[in-house]
């Protein structure tokens, strides 16, 4: 039997109204449930009762925010699969930050440098800032600050948690008002795909242990040489031992002693020897030049772990003087290449699947003049450097050096001269490169740099050595600014122009002879350290080697 | 808080003891600590003089632990199971469960009222709780909570928070649980308590010399309680010239993660140097210990962070054992951080041992600072703390006051109460000759209880006092609570006005307006004038005639009172604000002296800026001291941050907080609520740098809590506080500060500070002052005294 058409018209406008009667039914239902309703229902409740209620809106909006965000993680997998009239464009992800997506806070929200928030004390803030940006949170303010901030690292020090800070006490139930609001802000960043790293770096409330943080890392963060360097230091300085405790018993040193409880770089630097019983401090007391006797195994300290030894160690650095400038190079050679912050902040960030470059500051150019030499000792000696260099720039006559040179970016200068090389250099800082450098060469640059932050980095000529090889020797007598130090709670009086007298060791100043190796990319087009001191730029002198 | 000197009386009848009910959700036929603990508190209570009622969770299969209970004079242990009180269906070997529990000890109050039930376990608390038959009575000891915030579900918090308000105290064991509970639910303040672990004495042990060193350890086997590395210690000891052997007692094996219970056992069983006892009873688990060399409570640093004290520790000093346990903040409190026998690894556990065996005095001291750890959880010491409470718990009755002519009565009147009252300075004192001759006749008391009605839109000042009178036999207490300051149920007030003898208006406002007008004959009106009704025109609509006595809380006050509103000099009196001492009484926390502290910024006569004057003068001389402000924030009250000059004043301080270096991370705004006892451990100084106060309670909980006060010179405030905490502008008290820290005079000034108020403000004191009001024995004031004599007692 033929079917009615007015039958099959009816039902199918009955199916198309069921249809669009059940799409209704679940558009009203995410309608009801949504912030956006919320708000607005906040926002009016707050306007028919201004007074307390139009006071509380801002937090009123805030929780509304923070609720979405979280219900939105955790019920994703419960979610039912909205309707298609409800799907969003392809690709565009709904994101908690202020309510903006994920492709509006790229643009929103630029940055050069890795963010860091959290707990910090401020030598932990000051070691840090060379490589991120660094925003130390407050308790009442932590989770505000760190959603506006958006930091891409949550770090927890527990240095921080510890004496007198904003966060003493973190982790004793004493202080759950401020575990509270920890909580809130590791919970915020991990919404967000944030990492949070507890840092040990101090005994603290055991309760610390139980916050729900991604990471843990045990133990020193590593020095930062900026603060903490051999630069200028006093060769008459303080044979009496400097104990820093930090531990709840100081090691037992027979004899005058000094004691140090904080980490303070002024007194490590005016003590030769430093007895120490942590790895911080014995590797910040290395990094300023003294002989180290720590009571906890740390490279380049002696061990003392019992009191005879301790006595007996100490004794040894006392007699043993202050160290060399040859064997300081070593020391800080090996505190820039394995202990320093850079280094050991580069390798969590990795750990966290974090691209943030500290150790960008360590890129340099490495630009090859013609006078460089045969191509293939200057291959050699640039495979074997310890320290490898971001990208070399060769002049055109030397492009068939570059297939010696595997494994680092090669640039050709197409214009001649030192002029064109510069302009072809991609990093802020360019070495200019001479032949019969040793293998540390670059890293001893590098070194230097991270330590004194200086504009350029000169080499002293051999015969200019300073007097009796003692390490970082007497400074020539106008001793003085030339000792531009920057070590916190010590004045860095800048260079100073006109050339000076030969000094010995690392120190600030435009001394006459001075070979300009290591240079800021926009002063290397012409090498004159005496106009660049007249200019304000900062050189570094260090011996050759 | 003194102690009590008699047996404490019941609320219903002053001629019979306190009656105590007791359950633990534990099986006495278990010896573990638990178990131990339910005798205990039994025993404790019964010292402390009340008649104990305990009831048992599981049948009696061995009465090792019940039949020394059952023999006690004044305990009554009954037997659920045997006295056919438990339903058929319910019974079981494991005792009752909780629901089946609070319905028996329903069963048991009902056939004889108890005063109290002490209870131990979260699950019958909240069963308990539910119900609702002994809201108010219970004392509530909770150690089945969560341990930290992570483990906190909003049920268990709701959980918690209906067992706390059905609490008289919560029962803690030790400071760090009191203060996160506190934190964790707002309701457990002002009520939680500590009842620390009680050590039985151990058993005598016979000592006999052996060749090897001997450690011992009882109790479960787990991974956690790294068992299973200790069986390594001999051998590791023994690499280190040190002979030695471990005795493990105990037969609780864990089964998780799976492959330990069989790898502990053949370590028990089958390595050299470990003897393994075994299921032991407690008298020769205490004997075999005691027969050793060193007790051993190391554990995973996991355990670091509980907020319970293992009473092994304790058991192990008691028999004379030194312990080797991990370095925690509440074991360098009990043993102090020069303990020389902390442990965070079987190596360092096997160097303790080396290091202690090799120098007899390491061991001496570590023996000896454990013995006298244990000594402070002595029976003694456990009944010492209850009677405290009870005396709390269950006040003095009222008495029916003779005609007064005479400082006699008000002497005989004082009589059992705390007699410190008399240092008080200008606040009420009690039988001074000097003063005898003020006494005037009162009206007596009928021998009915006498009936008190307390009136007002805000008693949060009160609070202290009203638990008081809630508690205090032969007084019945009502409330007419006012839905705003100037809006109450005029029936609900009439008839609060008909029923009561005496009724204390809460605020000189409008509720004193209308009481004053209202009043019925033979009644007694008393009104408590705080601060900015003064400047109000509600005291002028008083009807002063019909008042009896105006409370001022300062001697300040009381002054201006009288100056501004004419009132006759004899009905205005001086009680001051209550301090609940013993409350805020806690150990400081490290480096608190560097740390100042304000409660409550607004309005901005509260002076904030004033206050980070000082911080900021303190900072440049040394960059530890902080501030901690707890308070709500200005734009929190909205009739303060609608005002422009208050907006313009707290908008210039935070900028400055924002913008200053010197103040950078300086202050922490810390949340408004009722956990002021753990706040305050925090805090070194109270800063009161108001323009103006009443009487400015927070230096004073301040002073209780051992924070030093400092305070700029508000009028009046010699009267209140020694002027010796009081200094002439932010600078002064900066100079102060400093000087009392950089030379090492904080703990004696906190001590100071402590003593001067327990003395003054306590809440016993002003509960006392306040019960004579309202009895109407109380003397008329003395006459007003020069602002340079302080209330609070200088030192001497």
């Amino acid at each position: 039997m033929k079917p009615d058409p007015e039958l099959v018209r009816l039902r199918r406008a009955l199916r198309e109204r069921d249809g669009r009667i059940q799409e209704l039914a679940a558009r009203l239902a995410a309608v009801e449930g949504s912030v956006t309703l919320r708000v607005g229902q906040t926002l009016v409740g707050a306007a028919r009762r201004p007074g307390r209620r139009m006071v509380r809106l801002p937090r009123d909006l805030y929780r509304l925010w923070r609720t979405s965000a979280r219900t939105d993680v955790r019920e994703t997998s419960e979610r039912p699969a909205p309707a298609p009239s409800q799907t969003e464009a392809p690709g565009t992800v709904p994101s908690p930050f202020l309510g903006l997506t994920e492709e509006e806070r790229l643009l929103v929200a630029p940055r050069d440098r890795l963010v860091i928030a959290g707990v910090l004390t401020p030598e932990a803030v000051a070691a840090l800032e060379p490589y991120a940006h660094v925003v130390p949170l407050t308790p009442h303010a932590a989770e505000l600050v760190g959603d506006l901030r958006d930091p891409d690292l949550v770090l927890i020090q527990a240095a921080a948690c510890t004496g007198h800070g904003p966060w003493a006490h973190l982790g004793d139930p004493a202080a759950t008002d401020r575990e509270r609001r920890i909580r809130e802000v590791i919970a915020s960043s991990q919404i967000r795909g944030r990492p949070v790293v507890l840092w040990r770096d101090a005994p603290a409330a055991p309760g610390l242990r139980r916050l729900p943080v991604d990471e843990v890392v045990e133990g020193d963060l590593g020095v930062p040489l900026h603060l903490y360097n051999p630069i200028a230091l006093d060769p008459a300085r303080s044979r009496v031992p400097l104990v820093h405790t930090a531990g709840p018993r100081p090691p037992e040193v027979p004899g005058p002693v000094a004691h140090a409880v904080r980490h303070e770089p002024a007194r490590f630097r005016e003590h030769a020897v430093a007895v120490v019983d942590t790895e911080a401090a014995a590797l910040r007391a290395l990094a300023c030049g003294a002989r180290v006797v720590s009571t906890v195994p740390v490279p380049g300290a002696a061990h003392a772990p019992d009191a005879a030894s301790l006595a007996a160690e100490t004794a040894a650095a006392v007699g043993a003087g202050p160290r060399t400038e040859e064997e300081q190079r070593e020391v800080t050679r090996r505190l820039f290449a394995e202990h320093a912050l850079p280094v050991r902040l580069a390798a969590l960030l990795s750990r966290l699947g974090l691209d943030a470059g500290p150790l960008a500051s360590r890129r340099v150019s490495v630009l090859v003049t013609p006078a460089a030499g045969d191509p293939r000792t200057l291959a050699a000696e640039l495979r074997a450097q310890t320290l490898a260099p971001a990208e070399i720039v060769l002049p055109a006559e030397l492009g068939a050096t570059a297939s010696e040179l595997p494994g680092v970016p090669v640039r050709l200068a197409p214009g001649g001269g030192w002029e064109g090389l510069v302009a072809a250099a991609r990093e802020p800082y360019v070495v200019r490169w001479t032949p019969g450098r040793g293998p540390h060469a670059l890293a001893d640059l590098l070194c230097a740099l991270e330590c004194s932050g200086a504009d350029a980095i000169g080499i002293r000529p051999p015969e200019a050595a300073g007097n009796g090889g003692t390490a970082n020797g007497a400074l020539a007598g106008e001793g003085l600014a030339a000792a531009g130090i920057r070590a916190a709670g010590l004045g860095d009086a800048g260079a100073r122009g006109g050339t000076r007298g030969p000094a010995a060791g690392w120190a600030f100043g435009a001394e006459a002879g001075l070979e300009p190796v290591l240079m800021r990319r926009d002063l290397a087009a012409v090498l004159d350290p005496a106009a660049w001191a007249r200019g304000g730029a900062r050189l570094l002198a260090i011996p050759g080697g | 808080m003194s102690l009590l000197t008699h047996m404490p009386l019941s609320p219903e009848s002053p001629a019979r003891p306190v009656r105590a009910l007791v359950y633990g959700d534990v099986d006495l036929n278990l010896i573990d600590g638990s178990a131990i603990w339910a005798v205990s508190v039994v025993r404790a209570l019964r010292e402390a003089g009340c008649e104990v009622t305990f009831v048992l969770k599981s049948p009696v299969r061995t009465d090792r632990l019940t039949a020394p209970l059952a023999a006690l004079p004044g305990v009554t242990l009954r037997r659920p199971r045997e006295e056919g009180l438990t339903p058929r269906t319910r019974r079981s070997r494991r005792g009752m469960p909780p629901h089946v529990a609070a319905a028996v000890l329903a069963g048991i109050d009902e056939e004889a009222p108890h005063d109290l039930l002490v209870v131990r376990g979260r699950r019958v608390s909240a069963q308990l709780a539910l119900a609702g038959r002994f809201a108010g009575r219970m004392w509530t000891y909770l150690t089945d909570v969560p341990q930290s915030l992570g483990d906190l579900t909003d049920g268990l918090r709701r959980e918690l928070d209906m067992i706390a308000r059905a609490s008289r105290y919560l029962l803690c064991q030790t400071e760090e649980l009191r203060c996160f509970l506190e934190q964790i639910v707002p309701a457990t303040c002002g009520k939680s308590v500590l009842l620390p672990p009680i050590v039985p004495p151990p058993p005598p042990v016979v000592r006999t010399g052996h060749p090897v060193v001997r450690l011992v350890y009882t109790g479960k086997f787990a991974p956690a309680w790294k068992t299973l590395e200790m069986t390594g210690l001999p051998a590791r000891l023994e690499a280190a010239g040190v002979a030695a052997e471990l005795h493990m007692i105990g037969d609780k094996v864990h089964e998780h993660p799976p492959g330990y219970a069989r790898e502990m056992r053949a370590a028990l069983s089958g390595t050299p140097g470990v003897i393994w006892h075994g299921g032991q009873s407690r008298e020769d688990t205490m004997r075999l210990a005691g027969g050793c060399d060193f007790g051993l409570s190391w554990r995973d640093e996991s355990l670091d962070a509980s907020l319970e004290l293992s009473t092994k520790v304790l058991e192990y000093g008691a028999l004379g054992l030194p312990v080797i346990l991990n370095r925690t903040p509440m074991h360098e409190a009990l043993l102090g951080s020069d303990y020389p026998l902390y442990a965070a690894s079987e190596q360092d556990v096997a160097e303790a041992v080396r290091r202690a065996t090799a120098d007899p005095s390491v061991r001496r001291l570590a023996a000896d600072r454990c013995e006298s750890a244990a000594r402070r959880f002595s029976l003694d010491e456990a009944a010492r703390r209850l009677r405290s409470y009870l005396a709390r718990a269950f006040p003095a009755p009222v008495r029916a006051t003779p005609r007064a002519t005479t400082a006699q009565a008000g002497q005989t009147a004082r009589a059992g109460q705390v007699g410190q009252t008399a240092q008080a300075g200008q606040t009420v004192q009690a039988g001074q000759t000097a003063r005898a001759a003020q006494v005037r006749a009162v009206p007596e008391v009928p021998a009915a209880p006498l009936k008190v009605a307390v009136a007002g839109h805000d008693l949060k000042f009160l609070t202290g006092v009203l638990e008081h009178l809630r508690a205090v036999p032969g007084l019945e207490l009502r409330l007419d609570r006012w839905h705003a300051l100037n809006r109450h149920d005029e029936a609900a007030s009439r008839e609060v006005r008909d029923w009561a003898d005496v009724v204390l208006c809460e605020w000189a406002g409008p509720v004193a307006v209308w009481y004053s007008r209202h009043k019925r004959p033979g009644q007694r009106l008393l009104v408590r004038l705080h601060r900015f009704e003064l400047y109000r025109r509600w005291p002028y609509q008083i009807d002063i005639g019909a008042v009896d006595a105006v409370i001022c809380v300062s001697p300040h006050y009381a002054r201006l009172t009288r100056e501004r509103t004419g009132w006759p000099r004899e009905k205005v009196v001086t009680v001051p604000n209550w301090v609940d001492v013993d409350q805020l009484d806690r150990p400081k926390l490290p480096g608190s002296q560097y740390r100042l502290g304000m409660i409550g910024i607004a309005p901005m006569r509260k002076r904030l800026d004033l206050a980070l004057d000082v911080l900021a003068a303190l900072r440049r001389r040394d960059p530890r001291y902080t501030l901690a402000v707890k308070s709500k924030l200005p734009w929190e009250y909205p009739w303060i941050w609608q005002r422009p000059e208050e907006r313009e004043g707290f908008t210039a301080c935070f900028e400055r907080l924002r913008r200053d270096p010197l103040l950078d991370q300086a202050v922490v705004f810390d949340p408004f609520g009722p956990d002021v006892a753990a706040w305050l451990r925090r805090v070194g100084w109270v800063l009161s740098t108001s323009d103006d106060e009443s009487f400015h309670l927070a230096p004073a909980e301040g002073m209780a809590a051992g924070a030093v006060p400092a305070l700029l010179p508000w009028p009046g405030v010699d009267t209140i506080y020694d002027p010796r905490w009081v200094h002439e502008d932010p600078e002064a008290m900066a100079a102060a500060i400093a000087g009392i820290v950089e030379g090492g005079a904080w703990e004696r000034e906190s001590a100071e500070a402590r003593r001067q108020v327990r003395d003054a403000y306590a809440l016993d004191t002003v509960n006392a002052l306040v019960l004579d009001l309202l009895t109407g024995r109380a003397p008329a004031p003395e006459a007003p005294r020069s602002s340079a004599r302080p209330t609070v007692p200088a030192a001497s």
